[in-house]
Parts: C-alpha cells; sequence; structure tokens
C-alpha cells in the first residue's frame, strides 16, 4: 500500500469517527428547536430522489420512521440498527442543509414523510397487479391468438449456459428442487429457476405431458438448446403450451390486469396467473426442471396437466 | 425453522403465511445484493428470525405495509451479510494491532489522528457533508453530487481540495514527528 493509500486509511477513519461521535451526540439530544419548512411538491420531489440516494441502511431507517412509523426500540430490533435516532437525525440535518442552505432551519416531518412515501413506492418491489379495461384484455387475448408457435418461444430469453454438467441419472435427478426468482414489472413478470443441480435436455425429453383435456391436440414439439414446447390447439384455435426448460432460463410472463398466486404445488414454491377470460399460466417445477403452462385452461385444468408431467 | 419458537396458533400461522406468500420475493430482494443462493437465503432466515422474534411490532403495522417493511429488513439482513463478506481491516487497524509497530509510534498515530479529528470537526458543515458522502457512504463523486445538488465537477474539486489541506497536514505531521 502506498502513503497516499494509508493517508487515506487514516482520513477515512477520522471521518468516521467524527460522524460516529455526531450520531452519539443526536441520539439522545432534546427536539430540535430549528424553524420547520414545509416543502412545496416540486422540493417534494426532489427530496426523494435524494432520500433514494443514500446508504440502503439510511434509506431503511427514513422508511421505517416515515412510513411505517416504528419507534427506536423496534428498529434497533427489526434493523440491527445502532443509535437510530441519532443516525437518522444526522441524515435529516444533512439533506435539510443540502436543500435549504441555512442551518437555522430545517426540513418539516411531513415534508419528510410525503418524500419517503414516493421514495419507498419506488424503492420496493411493486407485486400488485395493475387492472386493465377489458378492452385492452380483448386486444391482448387477440394478439395471443395470432401468434405462431415460434413467436411463442421468443418470450424465453435465454441468459446463462449455466449447469451443462454431466447427465445423471433419473433415479439421482429426483427430489431436487428449485429456487425462483421472481421480479413483478408493470407489464409483465419474469421468472428465473434456478438450482444447483445439473439438468441436462435428456432430463427435459423424459417428463413429457401424459393428460391433457380432451379438447387439446399436439400440434407442435420445438425443441431448443435449452428448452423444449409443446403446443397444442383446440378447434376454436385456442393455444396451449407446455414448456420444460433448464434452470437458468428465464422467462417473460404476461402479468398485465391478471392475478398472480403463490401457492406450493408438491411443496414446492409455485406460480398460477388467472383472470385473463379462460387464458393463465401456471409455473412449477417437477423433480428439479421448471415447467410452464400457458394457454387456455382453467386452474383445475393446469393443476391436472401439471399432475400429468413426468407420469 | 419457523416451528422452534414459541408462538401462538395465530403467530405461526400468520408467520407461515407471510413466508409461504412472499419467500420467492424476499429471496429474490437478497439475491440482488448476495452472491449466492446460500447466502441469499440464510439473509432471509436471519430476516424471519429478526421478524418472528419482533412479532409484535410487525403485526402492529397495516396489513397491507408488513410485505413492504418485511422487505425493508430482508435488504437490510442481506446488506449487512454482503458488508461482513466484504469486511477489509483498514490500514490504521492493522498499523494499530500490528505487534511490530513502537510503542512511541503508536502513540504518534493516536495523536494524529486525534488532530485529524479536530480538523475535520472544525470544517464547514458542506465540506464535512462532502467527506461523509465520500469516507462513511462510499459515495461517488456523482452520487454526492446529486444528493447535494451541486455538479460532479464541483462535488470533486472541492473533496480534492479538503483532502489536499488534509494530507498535507498529515505530511507535515510525519516531518515533525
Amino acid at each position: 500500500m502506498d502513503k497516499e493509500q494509508l493517508q487515506d486509511s487514516v482520513i477515512r477513519n477520522a471521518v468516521n469517527a467524527v460522524f460516529e461521535e455526531e450520531v452519539r451526540l443526536l441520539d439522545g439530544s432534546a427536539d430540535d428547536p430549528r424553524e420547520e419548512i414545509r416543502l412545496t411538491d416540486d422540493q417534494v420531489a426532489d427530496l426523494c430522489k435524494r432520500i433514494l440516494l443514500l446508504r440502503e441502511d439510511i434509506r431503511s431507517l427514513f422508511f421505517s420512521k416515515y412510513c411505517f412509523h416504528l419507534d427506536r426500540e423496534a428498529m434497533i430490533a427489526l434493523l440491527d440498527a445502532e443509535r437510530p435516532d441519532g443516525r437518522l437525525r444526522c441524515y435529516e440535518n444533512f439533506l435539510s442543509y443540502a436543500m435549504l442552505s441555512d442551518d437555522t432551519k430545517r426540513i418539516s416531518a411531513d415534508s419528510f414523510e410525503r418524500a419517503c412515501h414516493a421514495a419507498l413506492q419506488r424503492d420496493i418491489p411493486v407485486e400488485e397487479p395493475v387492472t386493465t379495461t377489458q378492452k385492452k384484455r380483448k386486444k391482448r387475448q387477440k394478439r395471443i391468438l395470432s401468434k405462431v408457435w415460434k413467436s411463442v418461444a421468443a418470450v424465453f430469453i435465454v441468459i446463462s449456459a449455466g449447469f451443462l454438467l454431466a447427465f445423471t441419472t433419473n433415479a439421482e435427478f429426483r427430489g431436487k428442487v428449485i429456487n425462483w426468482y421472481l421480479t413483478t414489472f408493470r407489464q409483465n413478470s419474469v421468472v428465473q429457476p434456478e438450482t444447483d443441480d445439473a439438468v441436462t435436455m435428456e432430463h427435459l425429453r423424459e417428463y413429457r405431458p401424459s393428460y391433457m383435456p380432451e379438447r387439446y391436440r399436439l400440434v407442435e414439439t420445438l425443441e431448443a438448446e435449452r428448452w423444449i414446447v409443446y403446443g397444442y390447439q383446440d378447434d376454436e384455435a385456442k393455444m396451449l403450451d407446455i414448456t420444460l426448460q433448464i434452470p437458468g432460463v428465464i422467462s417473460s410472463i404476461d402479468t398485465q390486469g391478471l392475478e398472480m398466486k403463490t401457492l406450493l404445488f408438491h411443496d414446492e414454491i409455485a406460480y398460477l396467473v388467472t383472470g385473463g377470460e379462460g387464458y393463465g399460466t401456471f409455473v412449477f417445477s417437477v423433480d428439479g426442471i421448471p415447467v410452464l403452462i400457458d394457454g387456455y385452461a382453467s386452474p383445475e385444468e393446469m393443476l391436472q396437466i401439471a399432475e400429468g408431467i413426468g407420469n | 425453522m419457523l416451528l422452534t419458537f414459541p408462538l401462538t396458533d395465530d403467530d405461526r400461522s400468520f408467520v407461515e403465511e407471510l413466508f409461504k406468500e412472499h419467500r420467492a420475493l424476499f429471496l429474490n430482494v437478497a439475491r440482488q445484493i448476495l452472491d449466492s443462493f446460500a447466502e441469499a437465503e440464510d439473509a432471509v432466515s436471519e430476516a424471519m428470525i429478526r421478524i418472528i422474534t419482533n412479532l409484535d411490532k410487525i403485526s402492529a403495522l397495516p396489513r397491507h405495509k408488513i410485505r413492504s417493511y418485511c422487505i425493508v429488513i430482508v435488504r437490510n439482513c442481506a446488506l449487512a451479510r454482503f458488508r461482513k463478506a466484504g469486511e477489509i481491516p483498514t490500514e490504521m487497524s492493522i498499523a494499530v494491532n500490528d505487534s511490530l509497530i513502537q510503542p512511541e509510534e503508536a502513540f504518534l498515530e493516536q495523536e494524529q489522528a486525534k488532530e485529524l479529528q479536530d480538523i475535520i470537526r472544525a470544517l464547514s458543515r458542506e465540506e464535512r457533508m462532502l467527506l461523509q458522502l465520500r469516507y462513511v457512504d462510499d459515495a461517488n463523486y456523482k452520487e454526492i453530487a446529486d444528493i447535494l445538488g451541486i455538479t460532479e465537477e464541483t462535488a470533486r474539486k472541492r473533496t480534492e481540495r479538503i483532502l489536499r489541506k488534509l494530507r498535507e497536514l498529515l505530511k507535515k505531521d510525519r516531518h515533525n514527528g
């Protein structure tokens, strides 16, 4: 380590010591007598942006106080925060000075509250479904119907090769578990199944669907490098796909205006998307293989189809 | 894990429901911070233990706010694990703990640290804010600029000016020592 780095380290320690000293002083201090300033809407939006730029543990303290109204003890217990009041006061003073440029004034509690609510909305993942109009739903269904089988496959974005390990026997393979990583956006949800276990295309080929509602007939089987799609169609040209994939492949599911439920399927996490006038998606795993059923089927039918995969 | 805590039936079903419903989301949040599944799972478990042992505080929140706050807790646990994993002893602590260091030298370093702290205390509020963002929060110049509402160039120049001042002092002390 050169001289400058050493000096930098000494300065860092000194800055941290002075900061912790300030936190200690503010932690037990009385109410702040400075004049409170209520911010305008634009200023609140600006404060929200600045709060979002703070370190995550500091943001957590702001949210705890202004969005969840938790007290000091709760913050210590739930966030393992040391001197949370002092730390918060320190950053409140900091932001007040940064925005008001006046040491005798401070941002009002209600302004912090408004800014924190806005920041929390942007900071915490949104999971609730977004409702859309009937018209949009119909348009969406039309779009789905007009899809050709190959375009269905386009929603599977191959992110990583992953897990291309040696073939293991089916007996060894049974009982493997999958971790799902789900991120919900306004129009769609992205699911990423991952496992530490080896899954190969040979495994996928062994898990064909054995049950299908009578109205459906198999019209196409598509096989790519990391997934297999079984495409079914009924007499009204309604479609249903069953996709088996190698973990690591990310799938995008259309969830706009639909309801997504998390449930347990054979003791593993699964997701059921319903509400699309007969159209839905069921995402689950069978013996460590991620499977997506996507199309026109009731939740009961989807569960029956799921039960039949690999049997 | 969930059953090892003395919970009432209502509490247990509340925790189980919370965990079943949001496990994937919690893992996803932790995974965004941590590198491995195992680490993410540990962070989620730690968060769940905190939630279970402080159930009275959590269940007092309005129903619609519980999930959001649990995410805050999960993220906090993940972040603590991340920081702990990346913790590197600072040069100062190495120097102080080093058995090879002479007592006079250690004394001089402590004196120097005290003097440095006095100078930092005497800086203007804005100057201290710059140092705090740079050294306590590890923010880059763009982030410092956005938080303080100044340009990136200004943030860089002002910080460098203060640091130059502090380094000069350290240099002077070394020569004197």
